[in-house]
């Protein structure tokens, strides 16, 4: 059996992974069988459906939009990527099991696909062992199928399916409760439905409402219409959590052609291209939402409207934000006679800093070259288990890297994410890294993974 | 303040507002008609607009503060945002005037400058008709080249390519790096007929770039005068429009009457067109980099252009720099963890390529990444005034920042002026 074996490391602190990821798994659907109201089922089979006969998940009543399998999608050649990224799944590796793929001859098995797709991404029990090997405390876990949300177009459904989901991760949750912790879906299709989920999950013990900042149907979340939305956050101290991904847009209603996303038009640099390629779903995306949403709340002065709202914004790194809150001060500036809206009490910089935290991943190094700029404002997240995702320890490495001090690492890896969720640290904390992990004979070796970075063992012939 | 510098500044970034004399008297007379049917600036003392193929797009934005010329030495940022809204300000005539442009570079501290359009550059490429693109390339070129030669050894500018037929872009392409005015061909980073320049029609204008060593002078635009879809802008100023939309039919929720549509068509908004609640435009905030960060991403990097054509110049202007590493290194990640679907070989050291690379990034002095790590953007940057637009930021101010931050004169020079001379294939004044 080879060992897959990884340097010493120690921490003396908690971290806290503010964003992590489950995927929506069948049992959510056959839990609501029994736990919703009659109507509410109806409405979720309408809307958004696990079909166990099928196999396919059924959004607005079309099959298989959403890629993103309840069960694992496993077989010969497949690799789940939304499930892939567990202990010791590191980057490269990852490199050499797609260069495998492309090969017939070499395509994983069903066996090394099953291998592959960890049960964490469903399951309590085997994410908290995986966190353990990940240096990983506490986690906060968030959904996969955010680019499906937005476009259930049954409001009723959303309602439905919205409660059951974060009634399933509350569950999720249960299993360690001072580990676990879960980001609620919030029907934004509806602001009342909404207000009424916000003040149901808070009775749960949540802490996060998620709100995806896209114009899905016209309904970007700044409108007036969602003012109610926000005061139910005021008066739950829930945050409210900015969750971007990328604009696949499968869910879209037919005929409707408008830009609902920034993230669109990276997609659409691929899609208009005649050429195959996919490099970039991880570039950009996440950082066209964000910082969209990021000036809209800080120009239009919502969190003086809204003092008590805590926001963090998830996934989307954190370089940009460098420089953009200096060009939000900029702009007030330079308006500051043509504004029409009431004047800012303070400029925008200062209002992010006191009332936003911001993700990171640990391949993100500049927010660690400038700890004075981000120093409270910066909160970890691994992305587990997407495919993209890492563990503390890679963080660690990087900041150490970066010659950053253990008081700041702690503060970006841990506490920051606490202050703003208002949780304590758990009682144990992991200290050492695991260092050796049993693989499978198929593992790839670094022979192996050395000539699959070579940019012509990747080319599909 | 600083008065006094060793070195030459060459302005990167600085704009000329097109006068209606390219179009009456440098355009071809044939192409008169059509030409202003193709693109055309109209300043009213009512209305302003920019037409382009014949659409109409009007300003939303304050008419009496003219923002992409308003600004004159002296001014700052704080004495922009106090002009009197209800008064109209001229514009600053060196944005098409050449002695008076060469004053205000002298009291910005700005011994060269590379120029780019205005209007074309948020317009031309969206031209429709080749033949009339082609036209008005050449007037563009013809206008902005007498302008160069009021003062040749100091003023430079990027040239009009007709990119809708590459056959024409070829030839302009030809023809002005025979004028030694032009240093660089303007690429805005936009979508043209749907399309991007990640697409394989574009190769020949690098593989032409390369071989003429033309610089690719890449700059973005905010939008404001653009449909949906073809750059961040216009989508960012729709989502603007959302903060003053209230729905009077459905009293809120999702479906037809959740306002779908563009801001000014809606049938529910208070206020009016995208920013009106607001006052003023977002997408200046956000479209420069992101349009530049999504061309530097896919179109350098993810297809290849910048393996495949690696001695082709590039200077990616207006868009920050600070962006770049966090970009290198999701790109490396890309690399490595999403499926494999292309059929051409991809670099999997993108931060190597880059330092082999000859891309540069326009920069500005308060970018604190770059106080932080000047070292490691240096040899990579360079700096523009944005001059007449509202945030125009003279020489002086910038190296003072600079200097303020530790940041070595050595550093600072090749910042602020050796890079560009080199990129742009000029020697020092």
């Amino acid at each position: 059996m080879p060992i897959q074996t990884f340097r010493p490391m120690t921490k003396d602190f908690a971290t806290f992974d503010c964003d992590a990821h489950i995927v929506e798994p069948a049992k959510l659907w056959e839990r609501a069988e029994s736990n919703l109201t009659r109507d509410e089922l109806e409405s979720l089979k309408g809307t958004m459906w696990y079909d166990r006969d099928s196999q396919q998940l059924l959004v607005n009543g079309n099959a298989d939009v959403n890629s993103f399998s309840p069960i694992p999608r496993v077989g010969p050649g497949i690799i789940d990527i939304v499930r892939l990224a567990g202990p010791g799944v590191k980057h490269d590796i990852q490199r050499a099991l797609n260069v495998r793929n492309l090969d017939p001859k070499t395509a994983l098995t069903k066996e090394q696909s099953e291998y592959l797709a960890h049960r964490g991404a469903d399951e309590p029990k085997p994410r908290l062992a995986d966190m353990d090997v990940q240096g990983i405390d506490q986690v906060m876990i968030i959904p996969t199928s955010i680019d499906t949300y937005p476009w259930l177009q049954n409001v009723l459904g959303a309602r439905a399916m919205c409660k059951a989901y974060n009634d399933w991760a509350h569950e999720y949750t249960l299993e360690d409760p001072e580990r676990l912790f879960f980001a609620a879906l919030i029907p934004m299709q509806n602001p009342k439905y909404a207000v009424e989920e916000v003040y149901r999950v808070a009775e749960l013990g949540c802490r996060v409402a998620l709100v995806r900042p896209v114009d899905a149907m016209g309904n970007y979340p700044i409108q007036p219409k969602y003012e109610p939305v926000w005061n139910a956050l005021e008066d739950t101290g829930l945050v409210y959590g900015m969750h971007p991904f990328p604009a696949f847009g499968v869910a879209k209603p037919p005929g409707y052609s408008e830009q609902y996303s920034g993230a669109e038009l990276i997609r659409k640099t691929i899609s208009s291209s005649g050429l195959s390629h996919s490099f970039l779903s991880n570039v950009q995306n996440f950082q066209a939402e964000a910082a969209l949403w990021v000036t809209m709340v800080l120009m239009s002065g919502f969190f003086e409207k809204h003092p008590k709202i805590k926001a963090a914004v998830f996934e989307a790194s954190s370089t940009w934000l460098s420089f953009l809150l200096d060009e939000c001060d900029k702009t007030y500036r330079l308006y500051r006679n043509d504004r029409r809206l009431a004047p800012l009490k303070r400029l925008p910089s200062e209002t992010f800093r006191q009332h936003c935290v911001t993700g990171f991943e640990g391949d993100e190094s500049p927010p660690s070259r400038l700890p004075e700029f981000y120093g409270d404002i910066l909160a970890w997240a691994s992305d587990v288990y997407h495919h993209d995702g890492d563990d503390a320890w890679r963080a660690i490495e990087m900041m150490e890297e970066c010659e950053l001090s253990v008081d700041y690492q702690s503060r970006f890896l841990g506490s920051n994410a606490r202050r703003l969720y208002n949780i304590k640290a758990p009682t144990t904390i992991i200290r050492d890294r695991v260092t050796e992990i049993e693989r499978p004979d198929w593992w790839p070796t670094e022979e192996e993974i050395n000539k699959s970075l070579k940019p012509e063992s990747a080319v599909r012939r | 303040m600083i008065t006094k510098k060793r070195f030459s500044v060459f302005d990167a970034d600085s704009h000329i507002v097109e006068p209606p004399q390219l179009w009456n008297e440098y355009l071809d007379p044939e192409y008169r008609t059509v030409g202003k049917q193709a693109l055309w600036r109209e300043e009213g003392a009512i209305n302003s607009y920019l037409k382009i193929n014949g659409k109409m797009f009007r300003d939303t934005g304050n008419g009496n503060i003219p923002r992409h010329a308003i600004w004159r030495p002296g001014m700052t940022w704080d004495s922009v945002g106090e002009l009197d809204p209800d008064t109209p300000h001229a514009a600053n005539e060196g944005s098409w005037e050449p002695q008076a442009r060469l004053r205000d570079m002298d009291d910005m501290g700005v011994d060269q400058t590379f120029m780019y359009p205005t209007w074309f550059a948020e317009g031309f490429h969206l031209i429709e008709d080749p033949d009339t693109a082609y036209a008005l390339a050449r007037a563009y070129n013809d206008w902005i080249a007498e302008f160069c030669r009021v003062a040749p050894d100091r003023l430079f500018a990027a040239a009009m390519v007709p990119l809708q037929n590459m056959d024409f872009a070829i030839e302009e392409l030809g023809r002005v790096s025979q004028i030694p005015c032009f240093r660089g061909a303007f690429i805005r980073p936009m979508f043209i007929e749907e399309r991007y320049f990640t697409h394989p029609y574009y190769d020949p204008l690098w593989a032409e770039l390369e071989r003429l060593d033309i610089t690719a002078a890449v700059h973005p635009t905010p939008g404001l005068w653009n449909p949906e879809w073809t750059s961040h802008g216009p989508f960012c100023e729709k989502v603007n429009g959302r903060l003053g939309q209230a729905n009077f039919l459905s009293g809120g929720g999702g479906g037809p009457f959740a306002g779908g549509g563009v801001a000014e068509r809606s049938i529910s908004t208070i206020a009016g067109a995208g920013g009106a609640a607001l006052g003023h435009p977002i997408a200046p905030i956000l479209s420069y980099w992101l349009d530049n960060h999504m061309f530097v991403a896919s179109t350098l990097i993810g297809f290849t252009v910048m393996q495949r054509y690696p001695d082709m110049k590039v200077v990616v202007s207006h868009g920050k720099a600070s962006w770049m590493e966090e970009v290198l290194e999701k790109m490396e990640a890309s690399t490595r963890v999403i499926p494999l679907v292309h059929h051409y070989p991809v670099r999997t050291d993108p931060e190597q390529m880059w330092d082999e690379g000859r891309v540069m990034l326009g920069f500005d002095a308060e970018e604190r990444l770059i106080q932080e790590l000047p070292h490691t953007f240096e040899a990579k940057v360079v700096w523009g005034s944005r001059y007449p637009h509202h945030d125009t930021t003279t020489a002086w101010d910038a190296i003072q920042t600079l200097e303020n931050a530790d940041v070595e004169e050595q550093s600072i020079d090749r910042m602020m002026g050796a890079n560009a001379a080199e990129q742009f294939g000029l020697g020092r004044s």
